[in-house]
């Protein structure tokens, strides 16, 4: 469903392909609840997110300039997310970075090399932010547990997690610094950290332990690592007897809304909604309490920005219990839409 | 006798420092705005109640909806960094792998599958890449994904060319200017033009390209 990893071949191309396959079967034997309820409140206005192809500093800047220029108007916050790909440790630079495939001969761009980028990317939001405009962005750096290296133990796993905790952070703290920075404070940014998880990328193991490192990461000056956003999907569906790997609806739930996490789910299929994050909503429900959703994210295939948030809502709405308050609240009016390389 | 007063002074602090602890915690709950008696608080902008601790986590993503509006001073004017031009890319046909080795393209296995290799080519300014293979909705037709970006203005477009159905995966066999030249998996031969995104397919007798 994304673009870390999935490309790959071999067993990982037999089952998206499956899935992709069962999906397009179900929407056409028209068993899958294509509906949208009538009563959905009309869907917020949505802000463009990117699968970075280059973190030439002169294309962010731009890009971030752009993104200040198209930024809905809102009330509320809007929410873009950075997707620089999956966490790679390169040995031949004995650093860790993160891979986009393709993309530059499928070497990892370095960590410290995406840290400045995204300082341009800040530079150029902040550039052309419009006078007298009250907008404010949560920007999220964004990774994904899309095909984590198998060689790697869980203990570097987790150094790779803490080494991404701790340049969130770092952004985050640049973001804010002033004059001693060379810059102007940038008050209406709010740097985070994103992770688009899917049990069908890598184990619950791997995935876990990089989140650990993440999760559990403090220094001298910071007791906590940023929150982190979940933009992936939760494949297992109704499988608590017949789970992906060793991902369980526990697991899943503890990645999308335990520690500082919130999800901000893909709703690009009706499936998606319906058969994915609706039945681990009721299973927090049934577990501890619901998950608040923070945003929806669609993209370039599937349901339009609109209609991928007005399903989610759709769908809470008609799960909630009788004489419970109505799931539909659980849904931030955040939303979305991923492309590559599209400003 | 020593030893039983040091005890008793032991005990007495460590009582002491309890209920010093609860009451703290007491007060602090007590004072702590919207908390209800089971650690839930209200949410501001949805009115439903959320666990205190993730409540706080959710306003840390928000930021602070009360700071001052961005304004540019002085200190933004010079940053040399954002206008370091990129170096030009030669004109060539690229198979890229990822640290596995498997071939790789940056999308998703929805939209492309099956990758064969990438037309890359770019100067200062603008950056063209072509991804050739099938495409993900139907692997028996072959796509090419056209990305091109601007470097100047943070802009940048996608654009999808399907060959004909049954066409199976596209691999780029060479290039002339503008032109591309491919074939299928189906052993058929066409061209492809970078600036109309538009495929041409060469009849089976008369193969295109060189």
């Amino acid at each position: 469903m994304n673009a870390d990893g999935v490309w790959l071949k071999g067993k990982w191309f037999v089952v998206g392909s499956v899935i992709l396959a069962l999906g397009a079967a179900a929407i056409a034997r028209g068993d899958v609840d294509t509906g949208i309820n009538a009563t959905a409140p009309p869907a917020p206005p949505p802000t463009v997110s990117f699968y970075e192809t280059t973190v030439n500093h002169m294309f962010l800047n731009n890009q971030g300039c752009r993104t200040a220029q198209a930024q809905p108007e809102t009330s509320v916050n809007g929410v873009v997310f950075l997707d620089f790909g999956v966490p790679r440790w390169d040995d031949s630079a004995n650093v860790w970075g993160q891979l986009r495939a393709g993309l530059p001969n499928g070497k990892p761009w370095p960590i410290g090399a995406i840290y400045s980028g995204l300082q341009a990317w800040s530079r150029g939001y902040h550039r052309c932010y419009p006078s007298a405009s009250s907008k404010r962005l949560t920007i999220a750096w964004g990774t994904s547990n899309g095909f984590l290296q198998a060689s790697l133990t869980s203990d570097k796993l987790k150094e790779g997690g803490a080494t991404f905790a701790r340049y969130v952070q770092s952004y985050y703290d640049w973001v804010k610094c002033g004059s001693a920075c060379g810059k102007s404070v940038y008050t209406r940014q709010f740097p985070i950290a994103g992770d688009d998880v899917e049990e069908a990328y890598s184990p619950y193991a791997s995935t876990v332990a990089y989140l650990t490192g993440y999760d559990t990461w403090s220094d001298a000056t910071h007791a906590a690592p940023r929150p982190l956003l979940d933009y992936g999907a939760a494949e297992n569906r109704s499988c608590d007897t017949n789970c992906r790997g060793d991902w369980t609806r526990a697991n899943r739930l503890q990645v999308a809304w335990g520690a500082r996490h919130a999800p901000c789910p893909q709703i690009y299929y009706s499936f998606m909604s319906q058969y994915q994050w609706i039945p681990l909503e009721q299973w927090a429900h049934d577990h501890g309490g619901l998950m608040n959703f923070y945003c929806v994210m669609t993209t370039i295939v599937g349901y339009s920005p609109s209609d991928g948030w007005r399903k989610l809502w759709s769908d809470l709405h008609a799960a909630t219990p009788v004489g419970e308050t109505d799931w539909a609240t659980h849904l931030r009016r955040r939303l979305t839409k991923i492309v590559w390389a599209i400003s | 006798m020593v030893w039983r007063l040091r005890f008793s002074r032991r005990r007495f602090w460590a009582a002491f420092l309890v209920l010093v602890l609860a009451a703290g915690a007491g007060i602090a709950i007590a004072t702590r705005p919207g908390i209800a008696d089971t650690g839930l608080v209200t949410d501001p902008e949805q009115g439903i109640l959320l666990p205190a601790s993730k409540e706080a986590d959710i306003q840390a993503i928000e930021g602070d909806p009360s700071a001052p509006a961005e304004t540019t001073s002085s200190a933004d004017v010079a940053d040399p960094s954002d206008t370091t031009a990129p170096a030009p890319v030669t004109a060539a046909l690229v198979a890229d792998s990822d640290s596995n080795g498997d071939l790789a393209a940056p999308m998703p296995d929805s939209v492309l599958t099956s990758p064969t290799n990438t037309y890359r080519a770019g100067d200062s300014t603008t950056l063209t890449s072509v991804y050739a293979g099938a495409d993900g909705q139907d692997p028996a037709t072959g796509i090419l994904i056209q990305i091109d970006i601007n470097y100047s203005t943070g802009a940048g477009t996608t654009v999808f060319t399907r060959a004909p159905s049954g066409s199976g995966a596209i691999t780029v066999s060479s290039f002339s200017g503008n032109t591309l030249y491919f074939i299928t998996a189906a052993r058929q031969t066409g061209t492809y033009t970078l600036d109309t995104h538009q495929i041409t397919m060469c009849p089976i007798i008369i193969p295109c390209g060189s």
